[in-house]
């Protein structure tokens, strides 16, 4: 709540008894008029309550409120109830109405008040409103332009003729430009639906933009072309442009006299539409977020826009992908290509080749058993058991590979690397980088290997390689502000190359010796 | 001495120091060697650093413990035991100073005789070997009280009050004695290490 | 000045001493550079290792001061004598397996986590004396900066829930105590904070917290701020994850975190830890948390931005929906 000075006008014209009622609220009303000039403005600033405005010809602004308090006992509702304060202020070409209630924090459960207004104002005045909760907003007959904003609760505009411009997270909107529309308007909700109403020989641009929701009318739609997520068409021919964004509802486009249910989808996806971009197969959005299946027999292959896919067992090949969801595998006894534009993965056991990629989103696979890539643009990487090659790839995040039967490379921008290898293997292929952080790599005390490990860091004192198998040399050199140490060497008689790349951070080669539990004597 | 088996080396462990004390006040013995358990180790460690010597090292602590017993009368107990345990072990190191050709004794060679703590895996051993003969030689550079004060102070936790009444001067000298002893060790300690382009350092 | 520090290296001076000590030498370059030597000496100097009473003195000891022989029949292992310097306290059974390990100084790790429990001694070789303190006995303040090193964790006790937490303070030291004493949130909060003192393993510390507190009772709003602050300041992305991830599980009250939250949302550059930030966000809102209004808003926004990933506009969207009225 802002800290404004207002001047606090509470005219008790007519206030009832502080009698409480048996579900203890109490009810206030109060009445003010005001001049105002045609071309006048009217602001409502109300925070939890309805508002009403309806233009007439009248040369003022008349404002009926309904104060409601209600709360845990008589106390707590004269606290609520002086809290919660009507100020008005301006003058015959602004007129201002607030509802100043305290911070959020100082509203306890104790009490709660909801305020109504009921205006009314010259059809050519300016509407501006503010709200946050509300279970409905109603605006009607004004030939200027509205705009409205809110969090949560139905908005209604019914014959407007000016701009529009509305601003909501869970409201709906319903909108009605008087027949035809004369200005252009911008309804914007997250999470509501919108509807606009109009005669059939309404003209208008209509924009529109969505992540889930669909696109709907019972009008003819003309040239309408699809951009990723955003639509363009047109009703009839000319007109204002409406913009219409609703990111997870639908939006309707309704000819008088007809109904939602009568509605058709304007997207009309030719096969060019399916690019990389848009997942294809897919008519509607899945507005159910969660795919879920407990066995699938057989190749199987599933691409939504957005949704969560949650599968069991894949006997044979998978090939899965989401615009935004995490996915869950538990099994794939085939082959298995997973990619998600963003959203975590994660995957059991794969017996086949693994491809698992993701936008955004951490990657845990329990065992990948004939290796694989695993590619993430930000996140943490765990395989706990790779059987074959393993190509590991983060753009900032962990990598962490357990029981590597087979040669690793991993790289992230920033993160640790930590690679342990299977106690079998005798030598083995390993990169690991990391633009940010430590290198660790796990062997036995038998492993051969030819080891280069650089270390690039600001700080060669807190900085080193430590290695529990001997052989290395090490050796450092100034590289610009920074230390560069370089050790390099054949471990256990040498092997395959094992190159390890950290700044700022440690690398460690660790080779322990299995330790027993000594009991106490 | 009248030896006392009076109780089982089992309940002594939940004793405190003082209270095991005061069973040693009252002429029984058997705290003895749970006392000893407790300390022995910081006594030790403190006198071989000191003399640099392990075989006087030894003879201190022994002394020491029987020292301990013998004058148990002396101990009040509204002190630390490790103090009191302290003081008696510098007297002693003092003294074994003073007879001139104990000053002379360098033993180099002590330090090849102490067994290596089985953790220490041999790849490390060369380079904190050669990082312990550095700390000890430099610990010799300073003067005994210099030494003995840093002794306690890095590595035995003593706070400068406590050494200050081991050592029998006043906290002011304690901290002078320590901050020359620092700035002694420092110069020794990073003086050498410092130059950056050390090459070529074979490691393990 | 220069008489202070080695005073600082034991902490010797009072709190407001060393807290004006220690601003003195960030503005200082002389006195940071002195600083640096004294610590680098300090810490050299514990290279010096402990050295093991020979068995011969005690033995000739008991027998001097007992008539009969002593009870040194059986030698003490090395290890079991250290472990009784550890004061009155309990053997403090150190889990070292490679997820809690963050010691500076590796001595060899065992991988893979094992049940095997291993009853080390002291885990460096410094001849200082290892002292073990219950929480309860230290002060939750913590003044004056003290320096730590060399943190390790001790998992939970199962027989009490008993946590540890030891470092390099002068000493070593290990704080035991219950994982919802303030003393141990404080300095577990302290450890976090403090960007050089925990290197290398900042990731698996995080993990070890996120473990020990994740249970309601021990949830402290101290742990969700530690958190909050690493995933603000901590430039190691990986390190930034696992701080989201914990703030998401920790059952967390309290703006701090809430707020570190958003921020992160709004600008962290590593997509993992946005989408982790919104999901912990999703969560609190369905839980019927309070969002403020630059949560909202945050949230708006990024559920508009069109170039900000598809699954962080949706949660976010999905987030927004939640949001009640009181």
């Amino acid at each position: 709540m802002k800290q404004v000075a207002l001047l606090l006008f509470v005219a008790a014209i007519a206030t009832t008894p502080a009698a409480m009622a048996a579900n203890f609220s109490m009810t206030e009303r109060f009445s003010f008029e005001y001049p105002l000039d045609a071309d006048g403005s009217v602001w409502v600033d109300n925070p939890f309550g309805n508002i009403e405005i309806i233009g007439s010809d009248a040369a003022s602004v008349s404002v009926n409120v309904v104060k409601i308090t209600s709360g845990v006992d008589k106390a707590a509702i004269i606290e609520g109830r002086t809290l919660t304060q009507l100020g008005t202020r301006g003058d015959h070409r602004v007129r201002e109405l607030r509802t100043a209630v305290p911070d959020v924090p100082a509203r306890t459960m104790r009490w709660q008040s909801f305020v109504t207004y009921s205006i009314r104002a010259p059809r050519t005045a300016h509407i501006k409103v503010s709200s946050t909760y509300s279970d409905r907003i109603h605006i009607a007959d004004i030939t200027s332009d509205v705009t409205v904003k809110n969090v949560a609760g139905e908005i209604v505009l019914n014959n407007i003729r000016g701009r529009v411009v509305v601003d909501s997270v869970n409201g709906n909107i319903t909108f009605n430009p008087a027949g035809r529309p004369m200005s252009s308007s911008q309804l914007v909700t997250v999470n509501g639906r919108i509807l606009i109403s109009v005669a059939p020989d309404a003209a208008f641009q209509w924009v529109a933009d969505t992540i889930q929701g669909d696109f709907k009318a019972t009008l003819p739609v003309l040239h309408p072309q699809f951009n990723g997520r955003t639509f363009r068409g047109s009703v009839n021919s000319g007109g204002p442009t409406i913009t219409t964004s609703s990111l997870m509802g639908d939006v309707f486009v309704l000819r008088t006299g007809t109904t939602l249910s009568q509605a058709r989808s304007v997207r009309v996806t030719p096969p060019q539409e399916a690019s990389q971009a848009s997942m294809a197969p897919v008519a509607e959005p899945l507005l159910a977020r969660h795919f879920q299946a407990p066995v699938v027999e057989g190749n199987w292959q599933f691409a939504t826009n957005i949704g969560n896919i949650g599968v069991g067992e894949v006997r044979g090949d998978a090939r899965v992908m989401t615009g935004a969801g995490q996915v869950q595998l538990s099994l794939v006894t085939g082959e298995c290509n997973v990619t998600s534009r963003g959203g975590e993965l994660e995957l059991g056991d794969i017996y086949g080749p693994l491809t698992a990629r993701t936008d955004a989103g951490s990657i845990t696979v329990s065992s990948a058993r004939s290796g694989g890539t695993v590619i993430t643009g930000g996140g943490t990487i765990r395989v706990m058991s790779a059987g074959g090659p393993m190509t590991l790839r983060s753009g900032g995040g962990d990598i962490v590979v357990r029981q590597a039967h087979g040669p690793v490379s991993a790289e992230t921008r920033s993160g640790d690397v930590t690679v342990s290898l299977a106690s079998a293997s005798r030598t083995e292929t390993v990169e690991a980088h990391t633009g940010r952080g430590n290198v660790v790599l796990n062997v036995t005390p038998r492993f051969g290997a030819d080891i280069d490990a650089t270390i690039i860091t600001s700080d060669p004192d807190a900085n080193s390689i430590e290695s529990d198998l001997n052989g290395l040399n090490i050796r450092r050199e100034s590289v610009g502000r920074r230390t560069r140490i370089h050790a390099t060497g054949k471990v256990n008689g040498g092997g395959q190359r094992v190159s390890l790349y950290a700044e700022e951070g440690d690398i460690r080669i660790n080779a322990p010796v299995p330790v027993v539990v000594s009991p106490q004597p | 001495m009248t030896p006392s088996k009076g109780r089982e080396p089992g309940e002594m462990k939940h004793l405190s120091d003082q209270d095991l004390m005061r069973i040693v006040q009252a002429g029984d013995y058997s705290p003895a060697s749970e006392i000893y358990d407790r300390y022995s180790g910081r006594i030790y460690n403190f006198a071989f650093r000191f003399l640099k010597n392990a075989e006087a090292a030894e003879d201190a602590t022994q002394e020491v413990f029987v020292k301990m017993m013998r004058h148990a009368n002396q101990f009040h107990g509204d002190a630390k035991l490790s103090t009191w345990l302290f003081s008696i072990t510098a007297n002693w190191c003092r003294d074994h100073l003073r007879k001139a050709d104990n000053k002379a004794k360098e033993a180099e060679d002590v330090l090849i005789s102490l067994p290596t703590p089985p953790e220490l895996a041999p790849d490390r051993t060369l380079e904190r070997r050669e990082t312990e003969q550095r700390v000890q030689r430099a610990l010799q550079l300073l003067t005994p009280e210099q030494r003995e004060a840093i002794l306690l102070s890095r590595y035995q936790g003593l706070s400068y009050a406590e050494i200050a009444q081991v050592a029998g001067c006043s906290e002011g000298a304690v901290k002078t004695r320590v901050f020359r002893a620092m700035e002694t060790l420092k110069k020794a300690l990073t003086g050498e290490a410092s130059g950056g382009d050390r090459c070529l350092n074979v490691v393990r | 000045m220069r008489e202070s520090m080695p005073l600082l290296l034991v902490e010797a001076l009072d709190p407001s001493d060393r807290e004006a000590t220690h601003r003195h030498i960030e503005s200082c370059a002389a006195c940071a550079e002195e600083w640096a030597a004294c610590r680098d000496t300090w810490k050299l100097m514990g290279e010096l290792p402990v050295v093991e009473v020979p068995a011969r003195v005690r033995q000739q000891f008991l027998s001097q001061v007992l008539r009969a022989p002593a009870e040194g029949n059986v030698v003490p292992l090395h290890r079991r004598r250290e472990m009784r310097w550890f004061a009155q306290a309990a053997a403090v059974v150190l889990l070292v397996g490679g997820s809690y390990y963050a010691g500076h100084r590796a001595s060899p790790v065992v991988l893979a986590p094992t049940d095997a429990k291993i009853v080390s001694a002291s885990p460096s070789f410094s001849i200082a004396e290892t002292r073990v303190l219950p929480a309860a006995d230290v002060s939750p303040t913590i003044e004056g900066r003290p320096n730590i090193d060399n943190v390790q964790f001790v998992d939970a006790d199962p027989r009490d829930g008993q946590i540890g937490l030891s470092f390099d303070i002068t000493s070593h030291v290990t704080v035991t105590g219950s994982p919802a004493e303030k003393s141990m949130v404080r300095l577990l909060s302290y450890v976090l904070a403090s960007e050089d003192r925990m290197k290398p393993s900042r990731s698996r510390a995080i993990d070890w917290v996120r473990d020990t507190y994740s249970a309601p009772n021990n949830a402290d709003p101290e742990i969700a701020d530690a958190m909050a602050k690493i995933l603000r300041n901590e430039q190691h992305a990986g390190v930034r994850i696992r701080a989201v991830e914990t703030l998401k599980t920790l059952p967390s009250k309290g703006d701090n975190p809430r707020d570190a939250l958003i921020e992160a949302l709004r600008s962290d550059p590593n997509p993992a830890v946005r989408i982790k930030a919104v999901d912990a966000l999703a969560k609190l809102a369905g839980s019927g948390a309070q969002l403020d209004g630059t949560a909202v808003d945050t949230l708006r926004q990024k559920a508009a931005q069109d170039d900000e990933n598809l699954y962080v506009r949706v949660k976010a969207a999905e987030a927004l929906s939640k949001i009640r009225p009181q």
